[in-house]
């Protein structure tokens, strides 16, 4: 009977510790990765705007002949709608 | 001790069996695709990228019409939507969705942009589900492409990263 009521002890004591765990974890991991997505989303959008707006049909052709795409000179201001402006 | 180490022996030999196949074959039919035309080799990551097309079209319906059946033909998703506001692609394997929504344009030109909207993976395949979501959001991709190309070659193509938010 001991031996039960300390196991129910030791249940109640260890599952909220088990779960605020995971759950900081979780958080830390979820920050992690969004602060890292932001960083590179942000480097990789500044090195498409200098691109700007390309031929679609030289995807096809590059992929054709294995050759990499020259970038157009133009360049976007809007973000939300890179052809306007 | 012996027997764990069979079971454990037993359990990898099974998840081999059931998991190598399915990855044997995707391999096999991506190489044929590239080969076909039917898939573009692009960057790991193009997955995260968000994709802004423009073209004059002038018989939209039937664009409309071409741009349904190319997806149908991938096979690797069902549609939902309308093409005259947006249109959700919904995975066939693995969970994640996409999106064509079509965009204002001022000089009468037609505007969508393309990207994927939702990607649900965890477990222990979850290399193996991400390769399966990005092999047929390229077919999806590609074959948007091409019809885009098929009714106006000069269609021009901006990108922009996605910033996606992880959640628990």
């Amino acid at each position: 009977m001991e031996t039960f009521g300390f196991i129910i002890i030791l249940l109640i004591i260890a599952i909220p510790i088990y779960l605020l765990k995971r759950f900081i974890s979780r958080k830390i991991s979820q920050g992690v990765d969004n602060a890292f997505n932001s960083i590179s989303a942000h480097r990789k959008n500044k090195q498409y705007q200098q691109q700007g707006p390309q031929n679609l049909a030289d995807r096809f052709a590059g992929a054709q002949a294995q050759q990499p795409q020259q970038p157009a000179q133009q360049q976007p201001q809007d973000p939300q709608n890179p052809f306007n402006g | 001790m012996v027997w764990i180490i069979l079971f454990i022996v037993v359990v990898m030999g099974i998840t081999l069996a059931v998991l190598l196949p399915g990855a044997i074959e995707d391999g096999k039919k991506r190489k044929a695709a590239l080969a076909s035309g039917d898939l573009i080799k692009r960057n790991p990551s193009f997955y995260k990228d968000k994709e802004f097309f423009k073209a004059n079209i002038q018989d939209q319906d039937a664009f409309f019409n071409a741009l349904s059946e190319a997806v149908k033909r991938t096979q690797v998703c069902s549609f939902s939507g309308n093409y005259n506001s947006s249109v959700v692609y919904r995975g066939n394997r693995g969970q994640w969705s996409a999106s064509l929504v079509r965009l204002q344009s001022d000089d009468g030109s037609v505007m969508f942009s393309f990207g994927l909207s939702n990607y649900t993976s965890g477990g222990r395949t979850e290399s193996m589900q991400l390769a399966r979501m990005s092999m047929d959001l390229n077919f999806l991709l590609t074959a948007i492409e091409k019809t885009f190309v098929q009714f106006d070659p000069q269609t021009q193509v901006n990108v922009q990263a996605i910033n996606f938010k992880t959640h628990y």
